[in-house]
């Protein structure tokens, strides 16, 4: 029996040994397992975080750029209903260096004020970093209520339940995106700087003779010497006009010449472009440096500075009219003296093609200013709503007292009118073209007038009957 | 007739039986309750969102149900709720089963399912109805962000609590990876989501966006990778029965992970304006994520070396094994997308939401799911509903899971075709149209699969309990006197 006590107790001596070194093992175990992976784990990860988070947090900032700005409270107010309707979701904020026609490429400056960001992830819709001023107000209030009325391949949702004053905030937000404002002469690129102090060296001669000018009555009163010298830079202009740009621009400046149809972008209609100019300086930096993306040529490769000066002097009158310092009695004098002179009579039989070919002449050229009946209401005159030739244009139906011989309508074509927008048609169309066309608008008289002086000089029996 | 016998003596013994890990079972499968609930809620908003983009006009009428309002709750409760859910039950059942203890402070414990996910569902109410961050994935707002801290915190106290105190000696890898996530992931959430600036939880400037996707994709690193990456090293030897081929790979790859993972949310803002030093750390650990990726991609293959046939005849492994090679695919579609030039390219366009589901959805929402169809029925003694309906479940979700992924993917190359050849966005859509229906009958055949996934896991917990059957045949008994 005693002896299976002392047994007993060995045994338990024996595991209570073991319990004891297995606890030590473990606890050895534990120190030499967990400690270095955690420690090690958060070691590594603190090293990372400071790098990409504090690092950034302490040392990186960005001063303001010159779009960015404060928001007002309608902004703010706007910008908030952005981010809580989720609008980032679908629109990034943010133009990269590859992206193209939407921007300058953003910089850190652009979103000092932004809180939160709205860089976004997604282009579902388009990029709205600099959206402001892209589109008109109107066309963001339909495209909230109803995206597709206005873009229709959109996805995006109709955000017709929002209030009037909902809508006018996202717009005011939307529209100020890029920290363009609205101002309309402020849609213009920049003019580089050796253009910024170009000035127009007739500009003083032009508000001197404009001042003793009355458009109303046609009627200039000023000196007759200055009148001759604004005649003289008028005249010049007018003819490098006809010869350079009307093929494009048109002879009224509406940007529907002949060849206006050839080109993928279309010429400027230089009495809406010339008004929204900034400046003298604007208009001829783009006449001398062309349009990029566009047919217009760079005229400084061709033309000298006093040209282009002219030429851009001559194309005020679209917008400004044209101060006409001589009277119209000099061209019909001078009309008569060429009649008188060359005796000439039509060159043409007054065949029916050529009355036609005169008449697709006419639509092409002349419709723009006379109209296409003749009556000097063509949709640039000054007598029709938004037109701005003056003075008025000839009315072919009243004028039969105007051309009492051939040969003045033969001088007024050729040579134009001075200090009037009709141009020296000598250097745009052939003598053919411009007897034809003036066989067709003989055609716009009275009857009485027509069959008494004009079918006789003509040959064939077309131009004989034509009014009969 | 054995076990009634024993059940007897012990009574007499006035001991009772007791599994020790009983109370973290408990807690894990409330975890798979909200995660199975939320699977078929919160793919259908994802389903709402997908008909959006070809039927612009479905559903516009109310704020709440535009695709601003439903998308981040579509994310959120993807995130939060249904994959979140999933992985931490997953975790609550490994970490005492490896610490071969009890779980620590279990009745603390009890509450993190609850706070969790009534914080996640209050703050996706509060994103509906237009309280909102606006800083994608870190929507949820402040107080729902505090809410998440402290349920964090107490997750992290318990999990680490059992792992020091654990009376195995052997800390397996899954242990380092779930000890990790809980010290990382709740300074990752504090910093990402500026918490200490409570109004708009925001920077001002691009810092802000900085913060913002150090957040936004250590979500994904710190987190659910490191969750996930725990769980597969858990079930997949564990269903397969083979052992882990390797410990030193597993190693490497944590490491790794802490290192790199931390550094890489740069690369979603690579051609944003924030410094270029930035882009550099963040192209460069993203590149050296394959280190972490391949290491764990070898470990676990060489693991499963002729076991592969196991993926045919078992069915919540097929999932798991699933989630692990969509793991691996979409870790290194992300190592490439985010270096530059190939990010410049796809960058915007629906080819990174594909990436994001491939992670979120095929990667750990499918492990999710085969986790909780292999345990629930071990934790709660009851047999699967149905073995057919989980089959059903897998057709559905892989099929759907095909098209959804490949609708998204072409989608984004042909919007950034069309962009690189400088085409506008919106005349770029209409080509999209017929990718993104094909999306959206991929995602609705997905949604269709959650929903009888949900059906499946209920009919599960509310049948009876088999009788006269050891109720957990496979975990280790202990008695405990009463």
């Amino acid at each position: 029996m005693t002896d299976d006590k002392g047994q007993d107790s060995d045994f338990e001596k024996i595991r209570e040994d073991v319990v004891h070194i297995e606890e030590d093992l473990r606890k050895e175990l534990h120190h030499h397992n967990l400690f270095p992976l955690i420690a090690g784990g958060l070691a590594v990860f603190f090293l990372m975080t400071s790098m990409v988070v504090a690092m950034p947090f302490m040392f990186y900032t960005a001063t303001p750029s010159s779009i960015a700005h404060e928001y007002t409270p309608l902004e703010a107010e706007g910008r908030s209903l952005y981010t809580s309707l989720g609008c980032f979701y679908c629109h990034s904020q943010f133009n990269r260096p590859t992206d193209w026609a939407t921007g300058n490429t953003s910089q850190a400056g652009d979103y000092v004020y932004d809180q939160p960001h709205t860089l976004g992830t997604e282009r579902t819709g388009p990029d709205l970093a600099q959206i402001g001023g892209q589109r008109p107000t109107i066309w963001h209030e339909l495209h909230y209520r109803d995206p597709r009325s206005v873009s229709p391949s959109s996805v995006m949702p109709n955000f017709g339940f929002l209030s009037d004053e909902q809508i006018e905030a996202l717009i005011a937000y939307i529209q100020y995106e890029g920290g363009k404002n609205l101002e309309t002469e402020n849609f213009q690129p920049q003019v580089p700087s050796n253009y910024q102090n170009a000035s127009n060296p007739f500009m003083s001669l032009m508000m001197e003779v404009a001042m003793d000018y009355n458009a109303s009555s046609q009627e200039y009163t000023g000196d007759p010497l200055l009148g001759d010298n604004w005649a003289d830079i008028f005249n010049d202009g007018k003819q490098l006009f006809t010869e350079k740009c009307l093929a494009c621009h048109g002879c009224s400046g509406n940007g529907q010449g002949p060849y206006a149809r050839h080109v993928l972008t279309r010429p400027a209609n230089l009495n809406e472009r010339i008004m929204n100019y900034p400046g003298d300086y604007f208009h001829f930096w783009r006449l001398s440096e062309g349009v990029p993306g566009t047919a217009m040529p760079r005229w400084m490769l061709s033309l000298n500075e006093t040209t282009r000066w002219k030429i851009a002097t001559y194309e005020m009158s679209f917008v400004l009219g044209a101060i006409r310092t001589i009277s119209g009695d000099v061209s019909d004098t001078e009309g008569d003296v060429f009649a008188n002179s060359t005796k000439i009579t039509p060159p043409i039989n007054g065949t029916q093609q050529e009355f036609e070919e005169g008449q697709s002449i006419f639509l092409l050229y002349c419709a723009q200013c006379h109209g296409a009946t003749g009556q000097g209401d063509g949709p640039t005159s000054i007598t029709s709503p938004g037109g701005y030739i003056s003075p008025e244009p000839a009315n072919f139906t009243e004028s039969g007292g105007d051309f009492p011989v051939y040969g003045r309508y033969v001088w007024k074509v050729q040579e134009g009118v001075e200090t009037t927008n009709m141009p020296p048609w000598k250097f745009a169309l052939s003598d053919e073209e411009i007897f034809n066309v003036i066989f067709f608008i003989q055609s716009f008289s009275t009857p009485e007038d027509y069959n008494a002086k004009w079918a006789p000089q003509y040959a064939d029996p077309f131009a004989q009957n034509l009014m009969r | 007739m054995l076990y009634t016998h024993f059940q007897v003596i012990l009574h007499t013994m006035s001991v009772k039986l007791v599994n020790q890990f009983d109370e973290a079972d408990k807690i894990a499968k409330y975890w798979f309750m909200f995660s199975m609930l939320w699977f078929p809620v919160f793919t259908t908003f994802g389903f709402i969102l997908a008909i959006k983009f070809f039927y612009p006009t479905f559903l516009v009428d109310a704020e709440w149900t535009t695709f601003g309002r439903l998308r981040p709750a579509h994310v959120n409760g993807a995130l939060f709720g249904i994959v979140s859910s999933g992985l931490l039950g997953a975790m609550f059942y490994i970490v005492p089963r490896l610490s071969a203890r009890p779980l620590y402070k279990p009745t603390l414990a009890r509450v993190t399912p609850f706070l969790w996910n009534i914080a996640v569902l209050s703050g996706i109410i509060m994103i509906i109805l237009g309280n909102t961050q606006a800083r994608e994935y870190a929507e949820l707002p402040w107080i729902i962000d505090v809410g998440v801290m402290i349920t964090l915190g107490i997750m992290a106290y318990v999990i680490l609590g059992t792992i020091m105190m654990r009376r195995e000696h052997k800390l397996y890898v899954s242990l380092w990876f779930f000890a990790g996530t809980m010290l990382w992931f709740p300074i990752v959430y504090f910093i990402g989501n500026v918490m200490w600036n409570p109004p708009t939880g925001a920077l001002e400037g691009v810092i802000d966006a900085i913060f913002g996707w150090y957040y936004g994709h250590n979500v994904l690193g710190l987190w659910f990778t490191t969750l996930g990456i725990g769980v597969w090293y858990y079930f997949i030897p564990r269903i397969s029965n083979r052992s882990l081929y390797s410990n030193t790979l597993s190693l490497i790859s944590f490491f790794a992970i802490a290192f790199f993972y931390t550094g890489v949310g740069g690369h979603h803002l690579l051609q944003a304006p924030i410094p270029e030093w930035l882009k550099t750390v963040a192209v460069i650990t993203t590149a050296l994520m394959m280190v972490s990726v391949l290491t764990f991609a070898v470990n676990i293959g060489m693991t499963l070396r002729n076991s592969w046939h196991q993926i045919i005849t078992n069915m919540p492994l097929r999932f798991i094994v699933f989630g692990f090679i969509c793991y691996i695919f979409v870790s290194i579609q992300g190592s490439f997308q985010g270096l530059r030039s190939t990010n410049l390219y796809l960058h915007f366009s629906q080819w990174p939401v594909g990436h994001a589901h491939l992670a979120l959805l095929g990667a750990f929402a499918f492990t999710a799911v085969g986790v909780t169809f292999w345990l629930v029925p071990r934790i709660t003694g009851k047999k699967l509903y149905s073995d057919r309906l989980m089959s059903v479940t897998w057709w559905l979700g892989f099929t759907g899971f095909i098209f959804f992924m490949s609708g998204m993917t072409v989608a984004g190359i042909v919007a950034n075709s069309a962009w690189a050849q400088h085409m506008t966005v919106a005349s770029a859509l209409p080509m999209l149209q017929p990718h993104f229906i094909v999306r959206a009958i991929g995602g609705g055949v997905i949604v269709v699969a959650a929903y009888i996934f949900a059906y499946t896991i209920i009919r599960t917990f509310l049948s009876k309990p088999p009788v006269n059957t050891i109720t957990a045949p496979n975990q280790e008994m202990v008695v405990k006197s009463q």
